[in-house]
């Protein structure tokens, strides 16, 4: 976990020293009157003097870590979380050329049977009848914007 | 207008037929997602977030207020009859709630929840309508300066009370702060950080930051762990608590909500802490706490009525200043902006249709709140048995509906996805997402604050310290960040002399 910390606080301090790069080339103002780069460069320093004293404080002091005995993912089930991720991006790019029923039915599809896997009546129907209520309510209903892709679905 | 006119002219608001429609749909959901783990009034008023974009900004602040405290009563039934909270400010409740379900008295405990909650409720709205008007008055002399410093004792307050470590929360607030700042600059309209992205000239979404961090992230969260949910069998009967119950309760009902009501005034408290505190005030102050842990009345009323009522006191800031002090109030400080009003000094005068109508409403949800829940525990109950494996597919559809329909732009899933990875990988490493959203909110309003006070003060540093009020803010602030730093190697001196 101690290693874990530290490469978290690397990444922020990173992060910070990019915020004060990107931020330089923005206009800085001058102090009577600061432009647009100035709040930025300015918490990116903060960032980096934060950072810096997580690190220290990771590196050189006995910290209380209450994960440090047990891994992080350790008896977990951290490929559906992966899969799961995956659906939902794929769910974003496809969204609006399959349209939304489409598009959700086979997401709900995905998760019903490969996440947590459910009897099959309730994989087929619960995405199907989902998929056309959620439209229904959403958008016949409350006139939400969802994507009409094939078929104008 | 004097209050009681206000006071009516509010219920004339709030008892508008769309207006209680609105309160209605928000308390039901409010108990709904209460009931359910896993799914927060934060995730819920963001999905919500575009949907009330086709109703009126009074009926859109009633709903998503509602679905706050709503919440609140919710959470209660998952902690006494499952013993897990289904919302975190409910967390208390388990430690009696479920030994006395388990002790066959669950109707009771439920009882004590639902009209704690009320009464609690009641004087918490009681001293959202008493303190709300004379303090938006004094902060109507607020300049820049002073927002300022009450932003920054906000922040302090907010990543000192976080319940890791504080330097986690001070590097998380930065982060809310710089992620504020992507979008168009707000007093020069240039890009920053936008990279000739559209979706980011615009700023990064409240909805997919907030649905990603708190909604979408506890789904893998929990899907990657097996979650058993086992209702405790018992027969719901007596909900109406005994006299008996009532004179046990009486007490820590008007104390917890007190408590409640005055904590949640103040930056980073909320509904949370004031149910611990609530708790071991209790304890302190009964006769036998030897019984508490074991079944104990006062361990229920207590702690439900602080958390009813600290969501009034969470109002008075963001109604009466502008700023949120958690992150609910941030969302709902969200929904404003979305309906083009600004909260703060000004409200009551420029909008007194959402002011009073939203206070007073919350007044009416507590009543129906007490109808509701009581005849409807058996359907929270059944709805308790429904499977996580069906749960959370539709928690993530309702997430991804919520943030398409803001804008209409699949990127927007993707953003939220970056969030959701971002949330999943902080909640393993320890570092908490509260600080970071509020940061992100009140981004702007404290760019704006500073750059104006610098402007206006021609580029004097110490301007912040000129002003009394934003300089005791500031002042404030540094005590807390530093007093650990002062108190701890004292307090070690103590010991060895």
């Amino acid at each position: 976990m101690k290693r874990y910390q530290i490469g978290c606080a690397l990444f922020l301090l990173f992060f910070g020293f990019f915020i004060c790069w990107e931020a330089r080339k923005l206009e800085m103002g001058r102090i009577v009157k600061p432009g647009p780069g100035f709040f930025p460069f300015w918490l990116g320093v903060a960032l980096i003097i934060v950072s810096l004293a997580l690190a220290y404080h990771f590196l050189w002091k006995k910290t209380d870590l209450s994960l440090s005995s047990q891994e992080l993912w350790k008896g977990l089930r951290w490929e559906k979380v992966l899969f799961s991720g995956v659906a939902l991006l794929l769910y974003a790019f496809f969204l609006e050329g399959l349209g939304y029923m489409l598009a959700t039915f086979f997401l709900l599809f995905f998760f019903f049977r490969a996440i947590e896997a459910q009897r099959w009546p309730v994989v087929i129907f619960g995405s199907v009848i989902t998929s056309f209520i959620t439209y229904a309510l959403f958008k016949l209903w409350l006139h939400v914007q969802l994507p009409r892709g094939l078929w104008g679905l | 207008m004097d209050l009681f006119q206000c006071i009516f002219y509010g219920f004339s608001v709030s008892l508008e037929p769309s207006n209680l429609f609105a309160c209605f749909v928000g308390v039901f959901i409010g108990t709904l997602i209460g009931v359910l783990p896993g799914l927060g009034p934060v995730a819920t008023m963001s999905i919500l977030l575009p949907i009330s974009f086709k109703m009126s900004a009074t009926s859109a602040i009633i709903m998503m207020a509602g679905i706050f405290y709503g919440a609140m009563y919710g959470g209660s039934i998952t902690s006494i009859l499952v013993n897990i909270p289904g919302e975190a400010a409910s967390v208390v409740t388990c430690l009696d709630g479920y030994q006395m379900a388990r002790q066959g008295r669950a109707g009771p405990a439920l009882g004590i929840a639902a009209f704690g909650s009320f009464i609690a409720g009641t004087v918490g709205v009681a001293g959202l309508m008493l303190l709300a008007p004379p303090l938006a008055a004094v902060a109507l002399k607020f300049g820049p300066p002073e927002i300022f410093g009450i932003l920054i004792l906000a922040f302090t307050m907010v990543t000192n009370l976080a319940s890791g470590s504080k330097l986690k929360a001070v590097a998380m607030a930065v982060v809310g702060l710089i992620l504020g700042t992507v979008g168009l600059d707000p007093m020069v309209v240039t890009p920053r950080f936008a990279y000739g992205s559209i979706t980011l000239m615009d700023g990064i979404g409240l909805a997919p930051l907030v649905m990603g961090l708190f909604g979408v992230s506890e789904v893998f969260l929990n899907i990657e762990k097996t979650i058993k949910q086992e209702v405790f069998k018992t027969d719901i009967k007596g909900l109406l608590p005994s006299k008996q119950d009532w004179k046990d309760s009486g007490r820590p009902i008007v104390r917890g909500g007190l408590l409640g009501f005055i904590l949640g005034i103040l930056p980073g408290i909320g509904a949370i802490i004031p149910t611990f505190i609530s708790y071991s005030l209790e304890r302190r102050f009964s006769k036998h706490p030897e019984k508490f842990g074991k079944g104990a009345i006062e361990g229920v009323a207590g702690p439900e009525s602080a958390n009813n009522a600290a969501t009034a006191g969470t109002m008075v800031p963001l109604l009466t200043l502008g700023i949120p002090p958690n992150v609910v109030m941030a969302v709902l400080m969200g929904a404003f902006l979305t309906h083009g009003v600004q909260p703060g000094p000004l409200l009551m005068k420029e909008h007194p249709e959402i002011f009073w109508g939203v206070i007073t409403s919350m007044y009416t949800g507590n009543v129906m709140l007490l109808l509701l829940n009581l005849p409807l525990i058996g359907l929270w109950v059944k709805l308790l048995k429904v499977p996580y494996g069906i749960l959370f597919p539709l928690i993530l559809l309702f997430c991804l509906i919520g943030v398409y329909s803001v804008a209409g732009n699949a990127w927007d899933i993707v953003v939220m996805l970056v969030f959701a990875l971002v949330g999943y990988l902080m909640k393993k490493f320890e570092y908490e997402p509260a600080p970071l959203v509020l940061a992100f909110v009140l981004g702007r309003m404290a760019e704006e604050s500073v750059r104006q006070s610098l402007v206006l003060s021609r580029g004097d540093l110490l301007v912040f310290f000129k002003h009394p009020i934003s300089c005791a803010a500031i002042l404030i602030g540094f005590l807390l960040i530093f007093s650990p730093l002062i108190l701890s190697p004292l307090r070690k001196g103590f010991r060895r002399a």
